[in-house]
This record gives structure tokens, C-alpha cells and sequence, in this order.
């Protein structure tokens, strides 16, 4: 199954100004008629709570009422049409894409993948021994910068039975664990990305089904930071960041959202591949997170304490 | 846990004293404020108002213990403004009780804190430490 990961995810909400000026913020372009893109035309899709042509809301307070998946060809969309269609109802919308449900009830979709190919360079580091990565005179430090999501990186879902929602991501629709928190939930990477994880689930009580967070990369860890900076600059509210984690190495930042979940920039997250040995441990604080940060108000060191200058 | 509450910022504690948080006109009718930041500049509670009344809690929602609910400053509320929401996953609670009426923390309730509003200035009564984040 050539999945690559997500391609949109909408959400129905009941303040679709603030959730503009909050993903606008964020770094994302307003497409228009919701569509919030990321460089790589990645998106979310804020729709109003009450719109007819969302999938039904779950009975829960997550306001994510379609995941949609981004396969690489139509033989990819045929083959999950023919795997799906075995046990429950795949419909197949005027635009091309196949939406059903999943095993823990999430209304997902499947079309071929919107995203544009990016060719962007990579954040560029001297460091003492290699080759510099930049060229003599280059600045690496601009206040100013472009600070852009460049493509929807992973989403984490909040589900009652994770040996449930796993297997029906693994076994019917080829994806990957690469690493795994005992008694919480694996990391999962499908077939056509090398990312580190496209998904992660948490397990819960059924009334808190539903998205936990989501992510897009960045170029890398200093535009990660420039554009955190930024938000917590405008009054957004961090909520965990900014740090690196184990699992996948990314370097995260998370912040709330008026979407009702966590909406996370990260950047720097390990590829693998087939021949990668998942690792297990325990979830806890350590095994969480490299190092962490927490960002405060600029400051600059100076000369004599004050008075005595 | 945090330092003692206000660590830093508005008023000053004085055991059994009201503790001055803002003017009633500073709240936005049908509004939300954050208000006691510590020293990191998080506010410490919420307050909303409804004309001459006001219901203040502590910015945390139950679901952890490090978990404050705006999404941006001063914005507790949900779209339609009629419930307080946690904008890490959407919880909901009644403005009136504090009471999680959908969400990760349902039927649990947001820790309230006890105002008064006395010619047109809101005061907190508090003797509460260990509060959020410092």
C-alpha cells in the first residue's frame, strides 16, 4: 500500500475567525474556503461546525471529522479500494477519493496525494571538521526570516483500543512500526515515507476519542524556534517546547489551538527504512524528550550591575 | 509545582486580603481575561464576564497539572462564547460551575476562585500556592 502520509485534515469548528488568524499565524497560506496550505500544499481545512457535507462529528469533544490520506497512484487508491471494500462500505466521491472509517471509527479518506515536490535546502550548520555548510560572509542569523510549514508531518489520535486501531493500520494498510511506548501506543510509518512517524496513538477512555495532535515540518530546528518565537510573541499559548524528542529525534514545539487539539511545529525527524529494529520502552517524562526548553522573554547580558556603571 | 501565587505581577498578598485583579471594564462583556501572570508572563486564572458578574478559575485544566486552557491571550472561550474551553483538546466547561461538560476531564471541574467586585474593580481572595507553571 503506497500511502505517504497525510494529506489534509478537516476539522469542523464553531470560530473559524480565530482559527484563521491562529493558522495564518502559524505560517500556514489561506487557500481559500478553509484550506490552510503548508509549502508543500499540505493542509488543514476548517469548516463550520454545522456544515452539511462533513462526516458526522465524533460524540467527544474532537472537532477532526476527516483524516485524509495521500497515496501515490491510482493503482495504490485501487488496492486499498479492494483491501477496505472486504469488511465494510469504501465509497468513491466525484473528486476521486475513497472515504470509509477505520477500526476505531475515524472517518479517513484516501486520494491521490495532492503534495507538490519540494526542493528547498535543508537549515545549513558549520561545525568544526566538516565542511561548512554555508559559504564564507553567509549569515545563518535573520530575525526576519521566512518561517514556513513545509509539509503536514503526523498526526496522533487519542483512540479506546490501540491494539485495535494499530492493527488495522498495519495489517490492512502496510504500515510500519518503527518504535514503540509500552502501554501507550507505536509509532507508524507507511509504506512510501521514510519518515520516522506519520502516526502515533495514545490510548484513553472511549469519551476522549479523537485527535490529540498534529504536526508539520519545518526546515529545522532554527526556523522551528523563529517561528515558535513568533507565536508566543503574538500571545499564542505554548504548551510544551521547545525540545527534541527519542523517538524519531524531531525537535518539537507545541502550542494550543483554538482547533481544540495541539498543533505542534518539528523539525529533524529520522528516516528509516525496512531494515530498522523497532525499539519498546516505558512512556515516561524521560523517555519523552531529549532536552526541553522553555522560552522566555529576550534578554541581553551587559556590563556592571545597574548604578554602578 | 510553582512558586507561590502571584509570584511576580499584579497585586500582593496579604493573607485574608482581597487581592486587586482588574476593573470589571477590562473584561470584554460576554469576554474572557487572563489575569495574575507569574513570572514567565503566564496568567495564573481566567475570568469571564456576563454584565455586572464575573466568574474567575485557575488557568489549568484538570486534565493534567501543567495544561493552561487559552489557545492566545485572554482567549478562554469557545465560539459562541458559552462555554470556557481547553484548547489542548477541546474540553468544555460550563461558565458558571467550572464543571467539564465534554472533553478528557469530563465531570471533573476547573478550580474556582472566589471574586468579588466592588465599584467596578474585581479582587480574588488569595491564600492558594502552588499554582501551574513558574
Amino acid at each position: 500500500m503506497r500511502i505517504i502520509g497525510p494529506d489534509e485534515l478537516v476539522f469542523g469548528v464553531d470560530n473559524i475567525d480565530a482559527c484563521t488568524s491562529f493558522l495564518t499565524d502559524y505560517g500556514l497560506t489561506d487557500a481559500g474556503e478553509g484550506r490552510f496550505e503548508a509549502l508543500d500544499k499540505t493542509a488543514i481545512t476548517v469548516r463550520p461546525v454545522d456544515d452539511p457535507e462533513l462526516p458526522a462529528a465524533l460524540p467527544t469533544a474532537s472537532l477532526l471529522r476527516l483524516t485524509i490520506w495521500g497515496v501515490e497512484d491510482q493503482s495504490a487508491l485501487d488496492a486499498i479500494e479492494a483491501e477496505l471494500s472486504k469488511d465494510r462500505d469504501v465509497v468513491r466521491t466525484e473528486d476521486g477519493m475513497l472515504r470509509t472509517k477505520d477500526d476505531a471509527g475515524f472517518e479517513i479518506g484516501f486520494r491521490i496525494s495532492r503534495r507538490i515536490q519540494l526542493d528547498l535546502p535543508a537549515e545549513l550548520i558549520n561545525s568544526p571538521g566538516a565542511k561548512p555548510g554555508r559559504g564564507l560572509n553567509e549569515v545563518a542569523a535573520n530575525q526576519d526570516a521566512e518561517a514556513k510549514p513545509r509539509t503536514l508531518s503526523h498526526i496522533v489520535y487519542f483512540v479506546p483500543d490501540m491494539d485495535v486501531m494499530a492493527n488495522f493500520y498495519i495489517k490492512r494498510l502496510g504500515f510500519v512500526i518503527t518504535d514503540k511506548f509500552t502501554n501507550t501506543g507505536p509509532f507508524l510509518r507507511p509504506q512510501a515515507n521514510h519518515d520516522h512517524h506519520v502516526l502515533f496513538m495514545i490510548q484513553t477512555p472511549p469519551y476522549m476519542q479523537g485527535i490529540e495532535h498534529l504536526a508539520f515540518h519545518m526546515q529545522g530546528p532554527t526556523e522551528l524556534m523563529l517561528a515558535g518565537s513568533r507565536m508566543v510573541k503574538k500571545g499564542y499559548e505554548s504548551f510544551w517546547g521547545p525540545g527534541r524528542h527519542k523517538f524519531g529525534s524531531n525537535w518539537f514545539w507545541y502550542f494550543n489551538s483554538p482547533l481544540g487539539t495541539h498543533i505542534e511545529y518539528d523539525a529533524d525527524m529520522d528516516l528509516h527504512d525496512g531494515e530498522w529494529v523497532e525499539r519498546e520502552v516505558p512512556m515516561d517524562k524521560e523517555a519523552a524528550q531529549l532536552f526541553l526548553f522553555e522560552n522566555i522573554e529576550k534578554w541581553a547580558p551587559g556590563g556592571p550591575p545597574p548604578g554602578k556603571g | 509545582m510553582g512558586a507561590r501565587w502571584p509570584a511576580s505581577g499584579q497585586g500582593v498578598t496579604t493573607p485574608g486580603m482581597a487581592t486587586h485583579l482588574c476593573a470589571l471594564a477590562d473584561i470584554p462583556d460576554g469576554g474572557s481575561k487572563g489575569v495574575l501572570p507569574n513570572q514567565r508572563g503566564r496568567d495564573q486564572a481566567l475570568l469571564v464576564r456576563r454584565g455586572g458578574q464575573v466568574f474567575g478559575y485557575i488557568n489549568n485544566c484538570p486534565h493534567y497539572d501543567r495544561a493552561p486552557l487559552g489557545w492566545k491571550k485572554d482567549e478562554f472561550l469557545n465560539g459562541s462564547r458559552d462555554r470556557i474551553m481547553c484548547s489542548a483538546h477541546g474540553a468544555l466547561f460550563r461558565i458558571e460551575d467550572g464543571e467539564c461538560v465534554i472533553g478528557p476531564c469530563l465531570g471533573q471541574s476547573l478550580q474556582s476562585l472566589p471574586l468579588t467586585v466592588d465599584d467596578g474593580q474585581v479582587f480574588a481572595q488569595i491564600e492558594i500556592e502552588g499554582l501551574g507553571r513558574a
